[in-house]
């Protein structure tokens, strides 16, 4: 049998009512004590038109109202504050964005390497010539805010790659990773392997993940025919926009290693692989 | 390729569909708190880039809303205790509630400006209640997570809350000398 509530009950519970927070069969209950008790009903039908008159209120008053220009104002703001995170700094937080810049630093740096002069003597040869840093610096202010080169974009994007990936290229992510293995005995994963192409140039190109840290490996195979092999001696370091780029001309062709690591950690990366490579001239 | 993350673009585009809706709504919340046109606006801004922030942790299809207004409830703490380097022990406004005797009828004839007008001077702690319930249409669960209260004190808060705020107004209507009251009960 239900209870039969009482006036006192009935404010107690009027308050959640109004809020539509009570559960069904107490809703019920109050409905019905409403409709036997005109004092109440009346009370609450007030309580009601006092709570849409509050919301009419604030709704049609000027002061609550978000001013056109600072909406508009704010959307920029955002807009930009979310957006430029898409420099290099923000690639190394986002490792989707972090692959395709990859790419188009190692390009940059390729195009770069063209007009730089090798050193005959040592391993590692850092900083390059002014022109390069010159021709980096112009190209990354372009570069950095497009990413439309490289293969991975289309593929993070859920669409169809543009660009038929090598056969070979599977085997070349092994050649890769295997070495950085072996080399630093630490958790090493292929994450994906591709061809990509920037301004006509093909680049094979690798991505592992070394532990925390994620390299990029291009390989330029028509570089074979352009650059000869010194065995994979020469190391050229480079850093630009806060990633280490580490060059070398391998057997295969020129060979870029890309990586948020630490210089040293990047170029015996790239020395472990420059190791693996010396004498072979295909992968 | 699950371990790649979205791009600044994508986060953009999820944040611009999901949050920036919202922003007339801090922005009147924004007012309630503030009392200032310009503080409000800054209030919203701070909020707005903070949820920008921190949209990593916002659970696609929950109530973005709520969650907007959470962050702009402790980003105003944080103002407050800057402004007043003072930390409450105990809230003052919980005793003046106590006091208040009974509710007389709340007259017909109320102007927008009247009602906003007793609104502002029902004491904060309850003013937020009644707002984010009456005025926003949030519910006591989520009123209790945006003020991080139990769910027991929002409905107490806004029991007490809605009293003063009859009261307030049948007190207008007595000095304006209105009539015919919506009857409210007493006691």
């Amino acid at each position: 049998m239900v209870k039969v509530m009482q006036c006192s009950e009935f404010r107690e519970l009027s308050e959640a009512y109004l809020s539509d927070e009570l559960l069904v069969e107490t809703n019920l209950r109050v409905f019905g004590h409403m409709e036997s008790c005109p004092k109440c009903r009346e009370d609450f039908a007030a309580r009601r038109a006092l709570r849409s008159r509050m919301r009419e209120a604030v709704a049609a008053s000027p002061e609550f109202a978000i001013q056109p220009a600072f909406e508009t104002r704010m959307t920029a703001r955002l807009r930009e504050e979310a957006l430029k995170g898409r420099g290099w700094a923000s690639l190394l937080a986002s490792p989707k964005m972090l692959v395709p810049g990859f790419a188009v630093v190692l390009v940059m740096f390729f195009g770069g390497l063209v007009g730089l002069r090798m050193l005959d003597s040592g391993s590692i040869v850092a900083n390059a010539n002014t022109s390069l840093s010159a021709f980096l610096a112009e190209t990354s202010a372009k570069a950095a805010g497009s990413h439309d080169h490289c293969a991975l974009k289309k593929m993070q994007r859920w669409e169809s790659k543009e660009i038929p990936i090598d056969p070979a290229a599977e085997q070349t992510a092994e050649a890769i990773a295997e070495p950085i293995r072996a080399s630093f005995a630490s958790d090493v994963e292929i994450l994906h392997s591709h061809d990509c192409m920037y301004e006509g140039k093909r680049f094979s190109h690798v991505i592992v993940r070394r532990g925390t840290h994620v390299l990029s490996v291009f390989f330029d195979r028509e570089g074979k025919a352009k650059f000869a092999s010194d065995g994979g001696g020469h190391i050229v370091s480079e850093r630009e926009g806060g990633m280490q780029v580490a060059s070398f001309v391998a057997p295969v062709g020129p060979v870029f290693v890309v990586s948020d690591l630490p210089e040293a950690e990047n170029l015996s990366t790239a020395r472990a692989l420059s190791d693996a490579l010396r004498g072979r001239d295909s992968i | 390729m699950g371990w790649f993350r979205e791009s600044s673009e994508e986060k953009w585009e999820a944040f611009a569909e999901e949050a920036m809706p919202h922003m007339p709504d801090l922005y009147r919340v924004a007012v309630w708190l503030t009392k200032n046109r310009d503080e409000a606006e800054d209030l919203v801004q701070e909020t707005m880039f903070q949820a920008l922030k921190s949209f990593h942790r916002y659970e696609m299809g929950t109530n973005c809303r709520a969650w907007l207004v959470t962050i702009m409830y402790n980003l105003n703490y944080k103002r407050i205790a800057k402004l007043t380097k003072l930390k409450l022990v105990d809230d003052p406004e919980e005793r003046l509630a106590e006091t208040v005797p009974f509710e007389p009828s709340v007259p017909e004839s109320l102007t927008d400006e009247s009602i906003i007008a007793a609104l502002k001077d029902v004491p904060d702690s309850f003013r937020s209640v009644v707002v984010l319930s009456d005025v926003e249409e949030f519910s006591y669960k989520e009123i209790a997570s945006i003020l991080d209260i139990p769910m027991g004190t929002v409905m107490s808060r806004l029991y007490r809350g809605r009293r003063i705020l009859r009261q307030t107004l049948a007190g207008q209507a007595r000095e304006y000398g209105f009539g015919g009251g919506l009857r409210a009960a007493e006691g």
